[in-house]
């Protein structure tokens, strides 16, 4: 599957055996519509991973910016993964401020399905 | 009205504070970031916070674009930063088109936000709502309450008659991760 690359943000895909779907974003998220440029490549993703019973491993370690709107593509994105029983983590640097507070409030969402983890990757 | 550089008036209006005027293009607000970080960090805040107002910042000339009404004669918009030891300011004026359905949805978010015990609360409730439903035309909805919470800002709004919104975001570094917010219309 090629990669995303769309004005400053660069999504990667790759396959960690059949088990696990691994997305690195890149760059910053800051297109007007987000969700238009977005949703096609993580409808993808997520066909893929119903497909092959896949998890999905989203990293934002090194990603420089993400905007609002880019939040609501992700927060819509999770409760799509829900629906279609796709496991799904967040994979955050604790040690960037904007980082932490954005994926912690992301907790809210593991609280209400096991399926969703939001992980602080330490020393990312 | 695309433009290949960022066509913006600099206005140094004072020691402490910084004039751009903008016109309404993606592309444009994008290329503030730096002029906006370099303003920030002047004023001795730490790297965190100066991206926190630099996202606020961003956010708001966002909403400047999709929101305002951009006709001959009000071609532009204008962002202001001043700050002190006591608070640092953000101020995005856009032109109206006096239509009141705009500036009632605005008021009403900022008191749906006062309405929670802090901004992480509204922040979160917001995250549930956009979840369980489709945003239409991109519109996520988490702007403000995202300059509420991770900038801690407290934000606010007026009008000039029925032509100009002049949407404020300040930050009190005394005040902490206080935040929130009080508009008036």
């Amino acid at each position: 599957m090629q990669p995303l690359n769309s004005g400053d943000l660069i999504i990667e895909h790759s396959q960690r055996g059949p088990e696990t779907i691994r997305l690195d974003w890149k760059g910053r998220s800051n297109a007007r519509r987000p969700d238009e440029v977005i949703n096609p490549f993580l409808s993808d993703v997520l066909a893929q991973a119903r497909s092959g019973t896949a998890e999905i491993e989203m990293h934002f370690e090194t990603l420089e910016y993400l905007n609002s709107s880019t939040v609501g593509v992700l927060v819509q994105f999770l409760h799509r993964a829900r629906a279609g029983g796709v496991p799904l983590s967040f994979n955050y640097s604790p040690n960037v401020r904007w980082q932490k507070l954005s994926f912690e409030a992301l907790r809210v969402f593991e609280q209400m399905d096991h399926r969703v983890r939001v992980i602080a990757v330490t020393g990312a | 009205m695309a433009t290949a550089t960022l066509a913006h008036a600099r206005t140094p209006v004072g020691k402490d504070s910084l004039t751009l005027r903008l016109p309404p293009d993606w592309d444009a607000i994008q290329r503030v970031w730096d002029p906006c970080r370099e303003y920030f960090a002047q004023r001795g805040l730490d790297d965190d916070t100066v991206y926190g107002l630099c996202m606020v910042t961003q956010e708001l000339l966002e909403n400047a674009v999709k929101y305002g009404v951009f006709d001959e004669g009000r071609e532009h918009i204008q962002l202001a930063l001043s700050g002190s030891s006591e608070a640092v300011t953000i101020e995005v004026h856009s032109p109206l088109d006096g239509e009141s359905a705009r500036l009632r949805r605005l008021d009403s978010m900022i008191q749906w936000i006062r309405g929670f015990q802090s901004p992480f609360e509204a922040y979160v409730g917001r995250l549930k709502e956009v979840a369980a439903r489709p945003f239409d035309n991109g519109e996520s909805g988490l702007g403000l309450v995202r300059m509420a919470y991770e900038g801690q800002c407290i934000l606010d709004f007026y009008t000039d008659g029925a032509s100009v919104l002049a949407m404020s975001a300040v930050y009190q570094p005394q005040a902490g991760a206080a935040g929130g917010t009080h508009g008036c219309a």
